[in-house]
């Protein structure tokens, strides 16, 4: 038995499909587990080289080529997408039906090219988990039973869901690694989509951050419209206008400062006066990614909302488990995590910078008290779950 | 109580799918479909298992036959059996309500219908000696949801049950399977339709101690495997010669 890992939209350093690649082969090398990874075709060798595994750079197109401006584009898009990953799917030779093959993060197109994929490999087919994502802004009117999307890729996801076979012909297992996350996509998909655990869940055991001295606040990651980076300046200028503060700072990470460069000039600006304020840019190595989560005493998730109420943040659960309070939308699926662990975290309810800062000073302004109570929820949530492997849930539930 | 899911030979993705759909009810044992090959019918006839006008496809007898074969066990038995098919899709505190309707009926019951057709009425006598009460669902909308049912909690209670379709879910007890047995066999099919198990066993409800959960602990997600097993066998490609 293998483990086969399929990633189109593994091509750098950094970002959820670098830090999932890592520890989910981790997890299969931890199962006894021989492993192959297939990633874009632009991947960098040296992931390759830090990896120690046999990884392909392969796929022609990550699963973010489709995301387009009008309905034509991404119908397009999609349909392009889906034939060559197809294609590509088709000219994999090797696997056998006893190879475990696990696909991250499918969006439209991969999830109908796996389907297809497998529907042609019928009984020789061996076990396939694909793991549904990306944010999506689909609203169920639990009255008229309509489902409004409000973008392209919303509306295309809704099609995908007419017309994926019916489960008991999908000879594959969809996932996801929240339950509020499954059951959004069980409705958009008319599947099963099961819950497995969060393979990013827990990094190292918690830190007791009440009583410290400097306050650290934090975001990071590849920095996006939904994930609220143009809202950040407004609240460092809240925070800068804040009187007895000397005590808290900013640090600041951007993956991909190219594709918000007014956004990173203004920080840069606000960073030069005041020393407070640091800004990390570009892609980080995973030991440099932990050590940046557990620099942070307070992470700060300024997402919006209708985005995140059907999307995890791996931010928000890494901060979490590290023992720092988290500031999340209300509504997300973040926050529904966060309660069901007992964590001590703030929430927002409105998407405006005055709403996020509010939050974020309750924490400021009674930390010990977040910090002692989360590192509680922490410390149980740690020992609960820093057994978790991935790839054992698979072989155990779908083998 | 013992509880089984019906699963046909060689149907692993639809067993993967009810233990994972029903992960949070374990213990429940599979029991491999009864499928008739199409060859079996005179034979039955003539043990009297089926009547000599039936009339009924192979989806339909197999399904019958795995059914009766079970309620067969509950007799010699003697003890109650929740027989579900894999297309059975358990609400979050399943296991809850199944006792607390269990608790309310004391022992005293033929039959508990834990989940119905959709698409097809269901008739309880809400108000007894008053008026019984009909209802219908939205087959299309539930099949939608289906699989986020896992994680609702239902509050529910049992009706006498007057009729009903569907067999992917209910309890038998020994006498309701005695019952059951003496009613339906032979196998035959009522005024000139098409034979179904659940639609003979419905006309026996009025007649028995039936009860149905209202609102249902169970929905179906999609077909079961013997009937998905039928429906490709009998899915003709298009094809043309010219």
């Amino acid at each position: 038995m293998r483990f086969i890992y399929l990633d189109c939209s593994l091509k750098e350093l950094s970002g959820h499909h670098y830090n999932f690649c890592k520890r989910i082969i981790g997890m299969a090398e931890e199962a006894g587990l021989p492993v192959t990874v297939l990633a874009n075709n632009s991947l960098p060798a040296d992931l390759a080289d830090e990896m120690k595994v046999n990884i392909v750079p392969y796929f022609r197109f990550s699963a973010y080529s489709v995301l387009r401006e009008t309905v034509r584009d991404s119908l397009r898009a999609t349909e392009t997408v889906r034939r060559r990953m197809l294609e590509e799917l088709r000219g994999i030779s090797g696997i056998g039906q006893d190879d475990i093959v696990y696909v991250n993060s499918v969006l439209p197109s991969q999830l109908l090219a796996v389907t297809e994929w497998v529907s042609e490999m019928g009984e020789k087919a061996p076990t396939i988990v694909a793991e549904v994502f990306y944010k999506t802004y689909i609203d169920f009117n639990e009255s008229t039973y309509e489902e409004n999307g409000r973008d392209f890729s919303d509306q295309v996801w809704l099609y995908v869901g007419d017309i994926l076979p019916s489960p008991e012909n999908m000879n594959f297992r969809l996932i996801s690694f929240n339950s509020r996350v499954s059951n959004i996509y069980s409705r958009i998909l008319h599947q099963p989509v099961f819950t497995l655990t969060d393979p990013l869940r827990v990094l190292a055991a918690p830190k007791n951050r009440a009583g410290k001295k400097k306050i650290t606040i934090g975001l990071g990651g590849h920095q996006r419209h939904a994930k609220g980076y143009h809202h950040l300046e407004g609240i460092i200028h809240s925070f800068l206008r804040e009187r007895d503060w000397d005590h808290v700072c900013f640090r600041i990470h951007n993956s991909r400062p190219d594709q918000a460069q007014d956004i990173q000039r203004s920080l840069h600006q606000l960073a030069a006066a005041d020393n407070r304020i640091e800004i990390l840019e570009g892609s980080c190595s995973g030991e440099e990614w932990n050590a940046f989560i557990d620099s942070l005493d307070i992470v700060l998730c300024p997402y919006e909302p209708g985005a995140y109420k059907g999307s995890w943040s791996g931010l928000a659960c890494e901060g979490f488990s590290s023992g720092a309070p988290v500031v999340v939308p209300n509504s997300s699926a973040s926050a529904e995590f966060l309660l069901n662990y007992n964590a001590s975290f703030e929430g927002f309810d409105d998407w405006t910078v005055p709403s996020i800062f509010e939050a974020l000073k309750k924490v400021v302004d009674h930390y010990d008290e977040y910090a002692s109570r989360n590192y509680e929820a922490a410390s149980a949530f740690y020992e609960n779950e820093k057994g978790a492997n991935i790839v054992k849930e698979i072989i155990e539930k779908f083998k | 109580m013992r509880s089984v899911f019906i699963n046909k030979e060689g149907a692993e993705n639809q067993s993967t799918i009810f233990r994972q759909s029903n992960a949070h009810f374990p213990d429940i044992e599979r029991f491999q479909a009864i499928i008739d090959d199409g060859n079996s019918q005179a034979d039955l006839i003539n043990k009297g298992f089926l009547r000599s006008d039936f009339s009924g496809d192979s989806a339909a007898l197999s399904q019958a036959l795995t059914h009766t074969l079970l309620w067969s066990s509950v007799l010699s038995e003697q003890k109650p059996l929740m027989i579900m098919e894999d297309n059975a899709l358990l609400c979050q505190n399943f296991v809850e309500q199944r006792q607390k309707i269990l608790g309310q009926l004391n022992d005293d019951w033929d039959i508990i219908l834990f989940g119905y057709d959709f698409d097809a009425s269901c008739v309880i006598n809400a108000i007894p000696g008053v008026s019984p009460c009909g209802f219908y669902f939205d087959f299309n909308q539930m099949r939608k949801a289906a699989y986020t049912w896992h994680s609702r909690s239902v509050e529910a209670n049992a009706y006498p049950l007057l009729q009903a379709s569907g067999l992917y879910c209910y309890a038998v007890s020994p006498r309701g399977a005695r019952l059951l047995l003496e009613a339906c066999i032979p196998l035959r099919s009522l005024s000139n339709q098409p034979f179904s198990l659940d639609k003979q066993m419905s006309a026996v409800y009025p007649k028995i101690k039936a009860f149905a959960a209202f609102p249902p602990l169970a929905i179906s997600g999609n077909d079961n495997s013997t009937m998905s097993f039928f429906k490709e066998k009998n899915n003709s490609r298009p094809a043309v010669s010219i």
